[in-house]
């Protein structure tokens, strides 16, 4: 399992580089200035030239491609993310926030998510074509076939004009709130973009766990489990559902991976101060060292899930790790 | 577990509640929605309009020894200056001596006088301020020794003198003079010294005013600094050299390139960093590292309280003096915070918030006046949308190109389309809450052409230019046989066609009014007119620096909008010929009439009031002959309030953080 594990990682290693070089190129290749969209337009010339220049200093733009990337990457694992030239600090202090916001928004998305998408998934798949099949079917394709702002503006429009029970968007204020209250605050504010961003995730996770129980339920050693008397639990949590695990395991990792990615348009809508919010201003503002560094983060993320989900694999069927 | 999930749910239902007192239904608190903020909250940082606010409640204009008023009008600020006298030298200075008042306090408590106005005009227009990561404004400009200070070859700032605890001066230097807008060189407002420079000091002497670190020995300061200045003038003579010896060969890119690079090394030496320079340098950076984001003491009539999460909490200075009517304000609680733009005056109707300012979509008004709950408050903007033109250069430059394009457009519809018709139309470059416009509006109009959609016309200027041909550069173009759909265009005698290439932003409603309005109309004029829509920075780029793109170059006019400066100066707003071939200049018009206009006009003493409106006729007269712009909108701002917000009574000058002393809320 070691070596398994190690192979693993060595693969990934260059992986991760190639997409940091990429990802570091793709940037620089924008078109626009960021020390230009950082400064303000009140300057007379020769002021404004004199705070271009401190700041194409400051910002590193004055060195070579290579050594802004080399900077940028060994500065990355000093815990160092650059300069955020949108808001002209820190990158980590320009995430923290929005990055904590994101994890708490995604965190009960996800709970709910796999709260309700694997029982109603193998259900589905055990009862399949029946009404209660054949209804998580239909609403799994509608919600997913529908973009998520237009099912925000649906729940806002019925719940915060209508009939006012929760807040349009934006969040909660800590100076003005605290105890119970500001707890209280903090759900009421959580309800729609969470129930949002679950009625997506759920639509597919049902669908994804209902197709692979369906491949399993299919299978010869579930009609010899069956012909044995096992009961019909048995069969399923322990033949059926084990041997689906895989595809289960794949959605399950990246779906906790994704705790960190942020919901452009759903926080947008929502007034919510996420990391997508953060991302799409960045990308607008042309702040290329925000971008690149949350990107970077992000493929971190991406290549750490699929190491853990080979690992998984190869706890999950043997197989894989001998082959 | 069913159990469990019950009690789960209850929890959540009951904590729900507890969160559904929202501040906007206690009047103790004004809830204000705005789009996000970036968090800097003093100047020099960030130029986002939604943090602006904060900064001006929390410092600007209240403690300020010029006021500026809602109705635009520069006045002695009488909360803070006791008394003044403005003496002239031989040369022509001229000094305003500022007597203040001693009972001007911070926040936390502490005096403020002299020493921190002195203070506020210094550190900002200092080199170390930008060193600092921050931008210098236009802070101390018009004073005697301003250059050498701002750009480092002075510590010494000659027009500015701390006389005692409660009195100070500024000189403004003799070349400004006289200048309409005179007093406004006078202005100085108040910095934390005790807050933002903690490691210095100020000395003043009849040379002027520098800051000077405490830790160091001030003996020894000269001796530390001869060397760098040596090295400084050696760097610029050196610069100078290679500049003359490059532009004696144009053709020479390596002469070109060495005079570049000895520029840069005497920027590099430029400004005199001695020990002074060094601990201003570091107290300045921790301001740009702390106070810029969480301001400890403020002189407005509100304290900074949190910013978290995009909600910014305003809390009552309750050491304000007042503002020049001597209000205080009367709101506990400020609260912005940036919220679903879509369904902005939504949640000023559901009583969500108590206040979005300055909506100018119609459907949106329309909502608000129809609400029982909400209320309106309208002005007009201090400023308008535009079709900028690069005049230097492409089709544009020609000034009759400029008026077709004037004529191949229905501003009219542009209102219906992107304001819901809460606008109006100006035909030159001026707004109409402008004092100027009261006073000398009708002479103004009169004197002005009205233009709007007219094809004729535009042929009749196309006639002009050279693209009068048919596509065998021989053959008159005829207009009668143009059709819309841009078959038959003119060209000029070189065979190359009328293209006018326009750039705008993506999501813009301006931009598509434009491009449904010129595709339409222009190819009955003859022209090509090709939309590429694009990202704002990008337009910025293209609008502002389109003179140094060469060969990449590919814009001919722009879409977007502009507020008018406070002072109305068009030096500033730079139109002279002295800013071609800088940004700001951005549509690069160089008209020697137009640059005699403005410079008589700002050149008039403060009591000009009469002349000044003579030549502003004549300046708007000729602006709009040579029309770098079209004016396209002028929009027509509301405010929405919640009907329990008394007062509200924001002007073109004047947003909410001027007036918030004057504001109360009721209980519902």
């Amino acid at each position: 399992m070691l070596k398994y594990f190690v192979k693993r990682v060595l693969i990934l290693i260059p992986v991760f580089l190639c997409i940091t070089v990429i990802l570091f190129s793709i940037n620089k290749m924008m078109p626009g200035d960021p020390v230009r969209a950082m400064l303000p337009t009140n300057l007379k010339h020769d002021q404004y030239q004199m705070a271009y220049d401190a700041m194409y200093k400051k910002l590193g733009l004055d060195k070579s491609m290579p050594e802004q990337y080399w900077t940028w990457l060994t500065n990355m694992f000093k815990g160092e993310f650059g300069w955020s030239s949108m808001n002209n600090r820190p990158v980590a202090d320009v995430v923290a926030e929005p990055i904590r916001n994101t994890v708490i928004l995604n965190f009960g998305v996800i709970i709910i998510e796999l709260l309700i998408s694997i029982p109603v998934g193998i259900w589905c798949a055990v009862k399949r074509r029946s009404a209660f099949d054949n209804f998580w079917q239909v609403f799994s394709l509608v919600t997913w076939s529908m973009p998520s702002f237009f099912i925000a503006l649906c729940l806002i429009y019925i719940f915060a004009v209508q009939l006012g029970w929760l807040p349009f968007g934006g969040m909660p204020n800590s100076s003005l709130l605290s105890g119970w209250a500001y707890i209280g605050s903090w759900l009421r504010h959580l309800v729609l973009p969470t129930v949002v961003l679950s009625l997506i995730s759920i639509a597919s996770t049902i669908r994804i766990v209902r197709n692979a129980m369906i491949d399993a339920l299919n299978q010869d050693y579930i009609r010899t489990a069956r012909a044995k008397g096992l009961q019909e639990k048995v069969v399923i949590y322990s033949h059926a559902f084990r041997n689906a695990l895989i595809p289960v395991s794949t959605v399950v990792v990246a779906t906790f991976f994704s705790l960190f990615a942020g919901s452009t348009i759903t926080e947008t809508v929502f007034a919510w101060n996420g990391i997508g919010k953060v991302m799409i201003s960045a990308i607008n503002q042309r702040d290329t060292m925000l971008i690149s560094t949350m990107n970077a983060f992000f493929s971190l993320l991406s290549v750490t899930a699929v190491l853990i989900s080979d690992i998984v694999y190869g706890f999950i069927d043997p197989r894989i790790r001998l082959s | 577990m069913k159990k469990l999930l019950s009690m789960t749910l209850a929890l959540v239902l009951v904590l729900s509640l507890a969160g559904t007192a929202m501040a906007a239904t206690d009047p103790d608190t004004l809830v204000i929605g705005t789009p996000a903020m970036n968090g800097d909250f003093i100047d020099g940082f960030g130029n986002s309009a939604y943090d602006a606010f904060i900064k001006r409640v929390l410092f600007a204009n209240y403690y300020s020894t010029v006021y500026l008023t809602p109705s635009d009008e520069m006045v002695i600020n009488t909360q803070v200056v006791k008394d003044h006298q403005v003496e002239t030298n031989e040369a022509g200075d001229k000094t305003y001596t500022w007597v203040l008042f001693d009972d001007l306090k911070w926040s936390d408590g502490s005096a403020i006088t002299a020493k921190d106005y002195v203070f506020g005009t210094l550190y900002a227009s200092a080199p170390a301020w930008v060193e600092a990561g921050a931008s210098s404004g236009s802070v101390g400009y018009g004073l005697v020794g301003y250059n050498a200070w701002n750009s480092g070859d002075s510590d010494v700032f000659a027009g500015v003198k701390l006389i005692d605890d409660y009195t100070f001066s500024l000189t403004i230097d003799h070349a400004e003079l006289p200048y309409f807008y005179e007093i406004s060189y006078a202005s100085a407002a108040p910095a934390p010294m005790a807050v933002y420079a903690p490691s210095m000091d100020i000395v003043s002497d009849d040379m002027g005013a520098k800051l000077v670190a405490k830790d160091v020995d001030q003996a020894g300061i000269e001796a530390e600094r001869a060397p760098l200045i040596e090295a400084a003038a050696a760097a610029k003579a050196a610069a100078d050299e290679a500049q003359a010896a490059a532009d004696a060969d144009a053709e020479n890119e390596e002469l070109a390139k060495a005079a570049e690079e000895a520029q840069t090394a005497y920027n590099a030496v430029r400004v005199i960093k001695d020990a002074n320079y060094a601990a201003l340098l570091k107290d300045l950076q921790n301001v740009a590292a702390t106070e810029r984001f969480k301001p400890t003491v403020s002189s407005g009539p509100y304290k900074f309280v949190s910013f978290e999460n995009q909600t910014v909490t305003l809390e009552i200075n309750e050491y304000f003096k007042g503002d020049i009517n001597g209000n205080k304000p009367k709101i506990k609680y400020i609260v912005q915070k940036s919220i679903p733009q879509d369904t902005d005056v939504d949640q000023v109707i559901a009583g969500e918030i108590d206040v979005v300012t300055g909506v100018i979509e119609g459907k949106k008004i329309e909502a608000a006046k129809a609400s029982t709950t909400a209320k309106t408050h309208s002005y007009f903007r201090n400023g308008y949308g535009y079709l900028g033109m690069h005049c230097d250069w492409g089709v544009t430059k020609d000034v009759n190109v400029r008026w077709a394009m004037g004529y191949l457009i229905d501003r009219n519809a542009v209102i219906d389309h992107v304001l819901g018709g809460y606008g109006g139309v100006v035909q030159a470059e001026y707004g109409f809450a402008q004092w100027m416009y009261e006073e000398a509006g009708a002479d103004l109009e009169a004197e002005l052409t009205p233009f709007n959609l007219n094809i004729d016309k535009a042929n009749e200027h196309l006639d002009m230019t050279e693209w009068k041909y048919e596509a065998d550069g021989v053959t008159p173009f005829d207009a009668s046989k143009a059709t819309a759909d841009g078959s038959y265009l003119r060209y000029n005698d070189k065979k190359e066609p009328l293209v006018v290439r326009h750039l705008g932003t993506t999501d813009n409603s301006v931009t598509d009014i434009i491009e449904i309005q010129y595709t339409a109309n222009a190819p009955l004029a003859g022209m090509k007119f090709e939309v590429t829509k694009s990202d704002f920075n990008a337009l910025l780029n293209n609008f502002y620096y389109g003179y140094e793109m060469g060969d990449e170059r590919q814009y001919n006019t722009f879409n977007l909008a502009t507020s008018f400066g406070r002072p109305f100066d068009p030096y500033f707003a730079s139109w002279h010929s002295d800013k071609l071939g800088t940004w700001e200049n951005a549509c690069q018009l160089g008209d020697a009439e137009l640059d005699s206009l403005i410079m008589e006009m700002r050149s008039l003493e403060p009591d000009q009031k009469d002349e000044f409106l003579d030549v502003w006729l004549k300046y708007e007269k000729r602006w709009q002959e040579l029309l770098p712009q079209i004016p396209l909108y002028s929009n027509e701002y509301f405010d929405i309030m919640a009907n329990n917000v008394e007062g509200f009574n924001t002007t073109p000058f004047a947003t909410w953080e001027y007036i918030i002393c004057e504001v109360t809320k009721t209980a519902n």
